[in-house]
């Protein structure tokens, strides 16, 4: 029996049917047309599917589509302001940061999440806060290194605003 | 004449013969007389390699040239990821 | 009319042009196509891992409510007229079939016995569970011992081992024996002063690539059938998939949509041909992704390995004799890169007398697929530790060694080619120099240093350049791109016209919009797509040439290309750029394009040298990458930062191979790790920056310059890491991988 879910995602109003047992990752890709989040693992161990519920980290494969009710959902369609792109997806391409580019949407999620609670953060504590994030093809040394530029380059900004 | 060297596999077909000149002036050629002499030396075992050529690998022979005294070297093919 | 002097851009780093889509979760990659109408197809796998297939019952799936089509091996062409040349070997399209979809015996657990169509996923597999699959169980081979025992089940009665002085009477699981030498082995051991031999061993590692297979179908009343799936190689799709469904090879229009990763493992077809025949058969477009536990059981790791190498020397380390037995296991059909393996195992070496023996062995598990420089790694790995070891107990600098033994230009190789043009002299001093090399070391840290080597490929690739108005070149190529390599292609074309980068607009185009093209493989995109890219180029200005001097009324003689412009080298008004001549086409002769197509037979080699710090917790056997340098000859680096990328790339699959990704099998063949849980592959905290130093010795055959950078990468890590781990712990584990429990175990049987 399917269930009536109302959302808010990427700051839009959100409504739509799933099954008990879909997950949030099923619905934003199959039902919703949101196929930026991807289908790594399913379970929780690549963190392609990184998305931030209500501010928080998960992976959406290990949320239930139900789960969205009432609740604020963040994907990689609703990090850019529209062709504004954020520093940390400006600093990726200009270090060249993606091969393949598959891990990029749950990492510029990932790297999102701690910066928006840690703009200092020394390499260790990128490297900690990403482990869940799988890449394959960099070695992970680009992104890293574009993660440290845009934390440094939103300080220089916050502090020129301040 | 070019002088062809076989791979191993090749030799089981030719009585153990593991050199053979021919007189040809380009891979097609020297792989045509190559099987007239031995036609007991199935297809299957020489279509497909690579060959050295003086030294030079070439992937998918067919009407490079050889000179008078060239050598030719049976390489087993292989692939890449 | 001031000409703008056109900047070469080759070399430099701008920005890739996907590189917005791919940050803001635009670009779509295999999963994320969708067509109206669409249905699911899923896979019925095996729960054996060797049994007959007595007879296959569809009729209750077929009943069900939801239910389209369902295919079996009945559905796939029967007898082929002969092996496909698709990409850069020869396929044995019989064992290609039956690895698609078993016909008389399963051999692995999870081998692909059916498919279904049906309106949602859900539907899918509730009709896979009402197949009825009567299997006769057979022993399962699981090893490289248990497949050569003279008792052996056999997989493939039809085997017969080539290669061996004479053909056998019975079939055996030993596929082929390939023999390369040079020189005389055993006058070199004769010679030698001191003789060591060891034997090593690598486990099954997976590509290890993000994105699932995925596919969706469609198949129109017409016979016109259109393909988009994440694939190294869309015109080899097309190619398999003709060829496996008795299908014209121009009816099928496949795309290759973005890709997440491949690293060879994308150069073949599971899911393709059977969406195609659920389209076929149910009238609908069909959508199939393999789940992350499918894509380990059933797609295909990389060989396992034991090989056996033994080397003479003189006191001096001068490398006389080098033999080696390889075994390879090639997974449930023959075609392990055993012979690659062979190729390059002590290709680095100058020594002499030089024997590879190599063998492809058949066992119960999934077909192995390529994974970067297949056969190479685990190769390096048994040569690049024995010479270390050699080092060790000679009282030798490892570096020096490799200096003393450097194959250089003219030394011709096991396989009977001569090397040219080779950069191994300066990598080896580029890594004497660094300052990795002389860093000091604390107690329980060692460093290991070793060479890579792989021939790369060249073969066929299409390009073509179109003037759009407005004077912007739209460049269509046909080999995905899997690493940086549209900005490569548009980085070159911008250098050739003399135009702006951003003038360029490169796109990967589908197999009904460009010429043919060899898969993205083998290294050979940035040097033979790059070729043809500049050969369309070239097509182009003589076309812009011809046309300037049209209008101008003169001899083309007397018309040049520079910097983005034709002007008459005898009169200084006569200027036109590309905008002008665009907006002149339609009072011409028309619109103005260029094509270009190659096929290089050869390519340049490439070698490597990596040096590794690794540091070992005595208490636990636990290991931390501490430092690692790769150093690599690129020929000439198109664009830095994808170099680079591929350097660091290479180098963490190969510290995961060494340290921690392996394939577990239980005693049924059952693997026990198909996740990213348990299949342990390197991540952001495991490792430290990977400092990376570009060499350029430029291949003279290449317009640019450049040779292939892909796969070399992957070579040395293994044995660099083995050998420092080896030197932090004071053990001599020759067995990959170096997980802790393994370490520990040897540190604590040392005493």
């Amino acid at each position: 029996m399917a269930i009536h879910v109302h959302s808010t995602i990427n700051g839009q109003a959100a409504e739509f049917l799933c099954e008990p047992d879909a997950s949030a990752l099923d619905v934003l890709r199959d039902t919703l047309g949101l196929t930026g989040s991807k289908e790594g693992c399913n379970s929780g161990d690549c963190g392609s599917c990184s998305v931030l519920l209500d501010g928080s980290l998960v992976c959406a494969c290990l949320v239930l589509g139900a789960e969205l009710e009432g609740r604020e959902l963040l994907t990689i369609e609703g990090v850019a302001a529209g062709s504004e792109l954020h520093p940390l997806q400006q600093k990726l391409l200009e270090h060249n940061a993606l091969q393949c580019g598959i891990c990029i949407p749950g990492i510029v999620i990932a790297a999102k999440a701690l910066l928006d609670r840690d703009p200092s953060p020394d390499e260790t504590t990128v490297r900690f806060a990403l482990a869940g994030n799988l890449c394959r093809c960099t070695g992970y040394d680009k992104i890293i290194r574009a993660v440290l530029d845009a934390a440094a380059t939103m300080r220089d900004s916050a502090g020129a605003h301040a | 004449m070019a002088r062809l060297v076989l791979l191993p596999a090749q030799r089981t077909h030719t009585g153990g013969v593991s050199e053979v000149d021919v007189d040809a002036t380009d891979v097609r050629s020297a792989v045509a007389e190559l099987m007239k002499r031995f036609p007991a030396l199935p297809a299957a075992e020489v279509e497909g390699c690579h060959v050295a050529i003086d030294g030079e690998l070439v992937m998918d022979p067919f009407l490079e040239s050889l000179a008078p005294q060239s050598r030719v070297i049976f390489v087993q093919r292989i692939g890449a990821g | 009319m001031t000409i703008a002097t056109h900047i070469p851009v080759v070399g430099s780093r701008p920005p890739r042009p996907d590189g917005a889509d791919k940050v803001t979760g635009r670009a779509r990659y295999g999963a994320d196509f969708s067509l109206p109408g669409m249905v699911w197809g899923a896979v019925l796998r095996s729960p054996h891992a060797h049994a007959r297939i007595l007879g296959i019952d569809t009729s209750a799936a077929r009943a069900m409510p939801g239910v389209l089509a369902i295919v079996t091996a009945e559905d796939m062409a029967e007898s082929f007229s002969a092996d496909v040349a698709a990409g850069e070997s020869h396929v044995d399209m019989q064992d290609l079939s039956r690895n698609v979809l078993a016909r008389e015996k399963v051999l692995y657990h999870g081998h692909a016995v059916a498919a279904v169509a049906a309106t949602t996923q859900r539907l899918a597999k509730e009709a896979l569970r009402a197949i009825r699959v009567d299997y006769e169980e057979l022993p399962a081979v699981l090893d490289i011992d248990a497949a050569l025992h003279p008792d052996a089940p056999v997989l493939h009665p039809g085997m017969f081992t080539r290669g061996l002085p004479e053909t056998p009477s019975k079939p055996s699981n030993l596929a082929s024996r390939l023999v390369m030498q040079k020189g005389d082995l055993e006058q070199g051991f004769a010679e030698s002063e001191v003789i060591m031999q060891r034997t090593y061993t690598c486990a099954s590692a997976h590509q290890g690539y993000i994105e699932p297979h995925a596919c969706l179908a469609s198949a129109g009343a017409d016979g016109q059938i259109d393909i988009w799936c994440c694939t190294q190689g869309h015109f080899a799709v097309r190619s398999y998939t003709a060829a496996l469904l008795g299908i014209e090879p121009a009816s099928i229009r496949v795309t290759a949509t973005e890709i997440g990763g491949g690293f060879g493992g994308k150069t073949t077809v599971y899911l393709e041909p059977l969406a195609v025949a659920l389209s076929r058969k149910s009238g609908r477009p069909v959508k199939m992704q393999m789940s992350r536990e499918d894509v380990f059981r059933a797609t295909g790791p990389g060989s396992a390995t034991r090989i056996t190498v033994k080397v003479g020397a003189k006191r001096d380390g001068t490398l006389i004799a080098m033999d080696a037995l390889m075994e390879y296991e090639a997974g449930a059909f023959k075609g392990s890169p055993a012979g690659a393996g062979a190729m390059t195992i002590f290709t680095a070496y100058a020594a002499p007398h030089q024997r590879a023996v190599a063998l492809d062995i058949v066992v119960n598990k999934p077909k192995v697929a390529a994974y970067r420089a297949p056969g190479a790694p685990q190769a390096a790995h048994a040569t690049e530790c024995l010479l270390n070891e050699l080092a060790a107990e000679l009282g030798i600098d490892p570096l020096e060694l490799r200096f003393r033994n450097a194959t250089r230009n003219g030394t011709p190789t096991v396989y009977g080619a001569t090397l040219r043009d080779i950069g191994l002299q300066e990598c080896l001093e580029a890594a004497r120099a660094h300052p990795h090399w002389s860093a000091p070391l604390a107690a329980h840290q060692g460093r290991g240093v070793a060479v890579g080597f792989w021939f790369n490929h060249g073969a066929q690739s299409s390009a073509s350049v179109h003037l759009v108005e407005g004077g912007k070149i739209l460049l269509q190529e046909g080999t995905p791109d899997i690493g940086g390599s549209r900005a490569s292609m548009a980085l070159m074309a911008a250098d050739t016209l003399g135009i702006p980068y951003t003038d360029i607009h490169p796109m990967v185009a589908d197999t009904a919009s460009v010429g043919y093209n060899d898969m993205t493989g083998g290294s050979r995109v940035t040097y033979a797509t790059g070729y043809a890219v500049v050969e369309a180029c070239r097509d182009l200005i003589a076309s812009l040439r011809a046309r300037a001097a049209a209008v101008w009324g003169v001899d083309p003689a007397r018309v040049e290309w520079k910097d983005g412009t034709a002007t008459d080298i005898e009169d200084s008004t006569h200027v036109l750029g590309l905008s002008a001549l665009a907006a002149l086409s339609g009072r011409m002769e028309g619109p103005l394009s260029g094509q270009g197509a190659v096929n290089l037979k050869s390519a340049a080699p490439s070698f490597s040298v990596n040096i590794a710090d690794v540091e070992v917790d005595p208490d636990t056997g636990a290991s931390k990458v501490l430092r690692f340098t790769a150093i690599q000859d690129a020929g000439r680096a198109i664009h830095p930062d994808f170099v680079e990328g591929q350097l660091q790339g290479g180098a963490v699959q190969g510290i995961g191979w060494a340290l921690n990704e392996e394939y577990r099998f239980d005693a049924k063949g059952v693997l026990e790790n198909p996740g990213f849980l348990d299949y342990r592959m390197p991540v952001a905290s495991d490792l430290p920056m990977i400092d990376t130093v570009i060499v350029e010795v430029p291949w003279p055959d290449h317009p640019f310059g450049v040779r292939g950078v892909g796969e070399t990468p992957i070579c040395a890590p293994m044995a660099a890491v083995a050998s420092a781990l080896n030197a932090a712990a004071g053990t001599a584990i020759r067995d990959l991988p170096l997980s802790p429990p393994r370490v520990l175990s040897a540190i604590l049987a040392k005493g």
